[in-house]
């Protein structure tokens, strides 16, 4: 043995082995807090990430984005080394989109209305720029050369033009021009002051793409960047004179007011990806960060409170104890810095077992709970966005070191104390023969009638608890502390998930599956999806509606009665009737069968001319002046006997059916596809009585299923040939499932937290129970070997730990309200009611039993011995 | 050779009217070799002196020289070092650390020392003590007799320059008294060790070879009783 042993670490081995009670506590309490870090730290990794994903997901990775400017100074500013990387979108030309619907097949360009753009822009990506910006695409791939194109998904239904997959189109391509200049205004078109358009369009040639692809519009991109009605193809070169619109991305984030400054006249030429910055918490409002921050903080602290106080007890009990030891210990010649040695030898014990254990653990459940967060909801996901959250677990290295490091501060701050009291000791400690504590200085003497009253044993006890009230003190605030939190706790889980009960109604069971038709209107092959997917497992019903916009019903003159009614109705030009707008809705038979005999209407099973369709009321919401809502009113209080449809769209010029409007009737309950614009519903049939066949519209198909998630599957695969339908694919139930998730969730975890935290309470005030028996175990042999009898002692030890359990509960009380008086007064506020009264009562009560009974179990396994052997062991 | 020399010790406890003094002007020289034996009536003041001679607790007022070195000129680092080289105590209660063996508790001051342990030395002091079978027990299975020789054995193993027992045979039956005794005397024969002990029992005082009488903190005899 070449090197000495280290006497110190050995002893503090063999004490923490010895002392076999208090080190399993301590080492469970060090566990749950690094476990339950852990667990935090991969909460607001997962947090973090899930942030810096939307990040990248909406807004794409660049910082500065500049529009309409020329390709040459883009390449002036390319040479500027703060750029870490550049990408750019330049014009091709535009298209007007004389056959879009939505050009409604004006030659001239048409007006700029707020949802859409009735041009089709034409841009070259530069190669980086899907990566850059983040384009998304759905169906397809990015275009590979110039002659290849990605469009928006919105162009696939505007109405009539169709871009399928693989198929080629021809744009004839127009340059614009306001007051002589090139613009590339994507907002608008060019306007003079007065409004008036000034834009004109001059041709430049057509060109011809294939389309290889969709992507969706990046949030980003909404309104200013591009316009819906993209078609992106994409060049390796910049192309002189044609504008460019460039996104920058920085090596350092911060720099991108300087950076456009140094470039741009007006701040106004550029656009800057805030929500990016801010998630790379770079820009000066990272509120996200701090509240995300805020809360792992809190959460993180209380649980290293509590820790710290289990930690704090056990040393400084530890130290009690051995108080004799240690000034042994310093009289045969240990050093002060021995005498920490050893704590810190005790603390590292603790350490090297606990800290790796707790993060195994940790990471563990973290894991368990993500993965548990995932499956619960992609749903879950859906509760706060409308995209579903990617929990991924990582055992980042940060994460766990991070973890390590807070644990082990936590421990060195907890032994902090008791290593000053221990280094402090004095060798003559040893051979002093009274205790430390309880060295009673003023005899109190108890009263006759407390004697008679609470008996020997009881007087005994009060006597006893008089004399070790400083020791008591640790058990006493462990008690109080340890009731506070689980009450502090539960408010906190009361008032977190009372915000999540809100959302728990809801279509559970509807998927809903939308689309604009083209000019081929409802084709049968659209019907044979409708009944197709209806057969798909677990759906019970659904219903196929097809909805055509902008009728016209022909009203009686004068049966407006009020001004709001009469606002809705156009006049007829020769003064005898009014028009009211409407959408004709076609319902599948089925569900048309359904609806009439639910509500006691014949169906007219023949539907020959002239039988009665219904005309509904359309609701609206109504405000009065000052904006209040006045809540929904159907739009008509009453309706004529019978009115004259007017058809606008299909080969049909002008087709009168009278209408026999039945009023009494809510359909507005027996759909979910509401429209402020009154609604006329008609059996599908009807639709090739009508002409309408051809006439675009909006196709919905509605359907209950008892497993939406799974029965969205099959659908999604039934719709494999016709992939980009399966964007129109809605699972109506999401959000109320996804409300339930999450209401669950933050139940699990919020008590799963509550639960850990009073588990620590818990073993805090049961580590100091036990070290009050403990420490006084010499006397209690001697007590019995004077003559006590067990059961006396058990008495009179239990009744010393009910007097200071009262003693924690009256001071918790005192200060509870004394605060909240304080609160009461000082701000005017009530919280008296936060404070559940019956649930106090039950922590209380369980504080009572754990008190009592820890010190019962905690007596009897110290008192097995018989009193000489006990004798004995109390000396060595 | 004079190896300790107390001047003028007081040690007060206390304050204002309760003001007690346990040590009132304590002066005394011993040499090296010599054995000494401490008596007096319980709370004169034998102990409070042995532990101001053994640096445990540091005096009112006075000095005391170990070596000619004023020993509380030290800090507390250096005291410790001091105490764990110079000085071996026994205690009449509580000598050991319960959760250590018997060898770790003997070697204790060494290793605190940061040095290698003398096997050797440890080997004979084991057999002197007639510890040798017991190396790896742990105090609470050793009798009362046992335990006071462990003590002795710590205090010993650093061959220190004075040896201090403050009553190590006040909790021993007359049989063990005798054989604690006999040990300090062949120590202090074997290795001329400078031994102070503190006792109650004339019996054990009579073996010394000066006694000193202690009253009321203050030393009424002084005599040696052979050479
Ligand atoms: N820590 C202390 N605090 C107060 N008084 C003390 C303390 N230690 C000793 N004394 C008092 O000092 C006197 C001498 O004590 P001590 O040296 O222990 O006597 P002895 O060892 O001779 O029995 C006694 O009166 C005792 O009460
Ligand atoms: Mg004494």
């Amino acid at each position: 043995m070449s090197r000495t042993p280290n006497i110190v670490s050995r002893y503090a081995k063999r004490t923490v082995f010895a002392n076999k009670g208090r080190s399993i506590l301590t080492l469970i309490g060090i566990i749950i807090a690094t476990m339950m870090f852990c667990i935090v730290a991969s909460a607001h990794q997962c947090a973090v990430d899930v942030l810096q994903s939307f990040a990248d997901d909406d807004y794409g990775k660049w910082h500065v984005q500049a529009y309409s400017m020329t390709s040459m100074d883009y390449q002036r500013i390319l040479k500027d080394d703060r750029i870490s990387s550049p990408a750019y979108i330049q014009e091709v030309g535009y298209n007007p989109g004389f056959n879009s619907r939505n050009g409604a097949g004006s030659v001239t360009i048409p007006y700029y209305s707020s949802s859409y753009k009735y041009m089709y822009f034409v841009g070259a990506m530069s190669p980086n720029f899907a990566e850059l910006c983040d384009l998304p695409v759905v169906l397809g791939r990015l275009p590979e050369n110039s002659s290849e194109a990605i469009i928006s998904l919105e162009m696939y239904s505007d109405g009539r033009e169709q871009f399928t997959l693989g198929s080629t189109i021809r744009l004839d391509m127009y340059a614009r021009y306001s007051e002589g200049k090139k613009t590339m205004n994507l907002q608008g078109l060019s306007r003079d002051k007065d409004g008036t358009i000034n834009e004109e369009l001059f041709a430049i040639g057509s060109k011809e793409y294939t389309i290889v692809g969709y992507f969706a519009v990046p949030e980003y991109a909404k309104w200013k960047e591009f316009a819906t009605n993209t078609v992106l193809t994409t060049s390796d070169d910049l192309m002189g004179g044609a504008a460019v619109n460039a996104f920058f991305q920085l090596s350092d984030p911060a720099d991108y007011i300087e950076f456009t400054k140094d470039h741009f006249e007006h701040e106004d030429d550029c656009l800057y990806n805030k929500d990016y910055i801010r998630m790379e918490n770079s820009a000066d409002d990272s509120r996200v960060h701090l509240i995300i921050g805020i809360v792992s903080g809190a959460t993180i602290s209380m649980i290293a409170l509590l820790a710290i106080m289990l930690i704090y007890n056990s040393f400084s009990s530890s130290s009690a104890e051995r108080l004799r030891a240690i000034g042994l210990l310093k009289s045969v010649g240990a050093t002060r810095r021995q005498v920490r040695e050893l704590m810190f030898t005790e603390a590292f014990l603790y350490s090297i077992i606990g800290i790796p254990i707790g993060i195994l653990l940790g990471q563990g459940s973290s894991y368990l709970l993500l993965h548990a967060l995932s499956d619960l909801g992609s749903d879950a996901g859906n509760y706060f966005i409308v995209k579903s959250i990617d929990l991924t677990f990582r055992v980042g290295y940060q994460n766990t070191i991070g973890t390590a490091l807070m644990s082990l501060l936590t421990i060195f701050v907890a032994i902090f104390l008791p290593v000053l009291q221990v280094s402090r000791v004095l060798p003559i400690e040893a051979v002093r023969v009274k205790d430390n504590y309880g060295r009673g200085r003023e005899r109190k003497r108890t009263h006759a009638i407390t004697a008679r009253l609470l008996g020997f044993t009881g007087a005994l006890s009060l006597k006893n608890y008089q004399r070790y009230r400083k020791r008591y003190l640790a058990t006493v605030i462990s008690i109080m502390a340890s009731c506070f939190m689980i009450l502090f706790a539960n408010m906190l889980v009361t008032s977190v998930t009372r915000n999540f009960q809100a959302e728990e109604e809801g279509s559970d069971n509807v998927i809903s599956y939308m689309n604009y038709t083209g000019d081929k209107g409802l084709t049968n092959e659209d019907e044979a999806i409708f009944y197709e997917l209806q057969g798909v497992d677990t759906v019970t019903s659904g219903r196929l509606e097809y909805e055509i916009f902008e009728q016209w019903v022909e009203i009686p003159k004068g049966y407006a009665s009020s001004e709001t009614d009469r606002a809705l109705l156009q006049p007829k030009s020769d003064g005898t009737n009014d028009f009211l707008e409407v959408n004709m809705v076609f319902i599948d038979d089925a569900s048309w069968r359904d609806i009439c005999n639910r509500n006691g209407i014949d169906p007219d099973p023949s539907l020959s001319y002239g039988s009665q369709v219904c005309l509904i009321n359309g609701s609206y919401l109504y405000y009065d002046e000052e904006g209040t809502n006045l809540g929904e009113k159907n739009a008509f209080s009453s309706l004529p006997e019978s009115m004259v449809l007017h058809i606008r769209y299909g080969e049909l010029d002008s087709l009168s059916v009278p209408l026999v409007p039945i009023q009494d009737i809510d359909l507005s309950k027996e759909t979910l596809i509401r429209d402020s614009v009154p609604v006329i519903y008609v059996p599908l049939s009807r639709l090739d009585y009508y002409r309408l066949k051809d006439t675009p519209g909006l196709e919905v198909f509605q359907y209950m299923a008892e497993k939406p998630v799974s029965a969205i599957g099959t659908m999604k695969e039934i719709l494999q040939n016709n992939l980009y339908l399966t964007d129109h694919l809605v699972d109506m139930g999401i959000n109320s499932r996804a409300a339930r998730a999450v209401n669950s969730l933050v139940r699990i975890i919020m008590y799963g937290y509550v639960a850990m935290l009073s588990f620590m309470c818990f073993l805090n005030v049961v580590m100091t129970v036990i070290s009050n028996i403990v420490f006084r175990r010499k006397e209690y042999i001697l007590l019995t070997a004077v003559g006590m009898s067990r059961k006396t002692l058990f008495r009179m030890v239990i009744f010393e730990s009910i007097i200071y359990f009262f003693e924690s509960i009256a001071t918790l009380l005192l200060i509870l309200y004394a605060s909240l008086g304080i609160i009461a007064v000082s701000t005017g506020r009530n919280l008296t009611g936060y404070i559940n009264l019956p649930y106090f009562a039950i922590v209380i009560l369980v504080h009572l039993l754990v008190v009592t009974s820890t010190t019962a179990i905690g007596l009897s396994t110290t008192m097995t011995d018989d009193v000489v052997e006990g004798i004995r062991k109390e000396y060595y | 050779m004079e190896i300790l020399r107390a001047e003028h010790l007081t040690k007060t406890y206390g304050k204002d009217e309760n003001v007690v003094a346990a040590l009132d002007d304590v002066s005394l020289s011993i040499e090296k070799g010599e054995f000494v034996a401490i008596i007096g009536a319980s709370g004169s003041g034998k102990s409070t002196l042995l532990h101001m001679l053994g640096g445990v607790d540091r005096p009112t007022s006075g000095t005391v020289l170990v070596d000619g070195k004023d020993i509380f000129k030290q800090n507390d680092e250096q005291l410790s070092i001091f105490r764990r080289r110079e000085i071996g105590l026994v205690y009449q209660f509580f000598n050991l650390i319960p959760v250590l063996t018997v060898v770790e508790n003997i070697t204790m001051p060494v290793l605190l020392d940061h040095r290698k342990v003398n096997q050797e030395r440890l080997d004979e002091l084991l057999g002197l003590l007639g510890l040798s079978e017991k190396r790896d027990v742990f105090p609470n299975q050793l009798s009362g007799g046992q335990q006071q020789r462990v003590a002795i054995g710590r205090a010993l193993i650093n061959a220190p320059t004075i040896l201090l027992a403050d009553e190590p045979t006040g909790n021993l039956d007359s049989k063990n008294s005798q054989e604690v005794v006999e040990l300090l005397r062949y120590s202090n024969q074997k290795y001329n060790q400078t031994t102070v002990l503190i006792t109650h029992d004339e019996n054990v005082a009579l073996q010394a070879k000066r006694i000193i009488t202690i009253r009321d903190g203050r030393i009424e005899h002084d005599e040696v009783i052979r050479k």
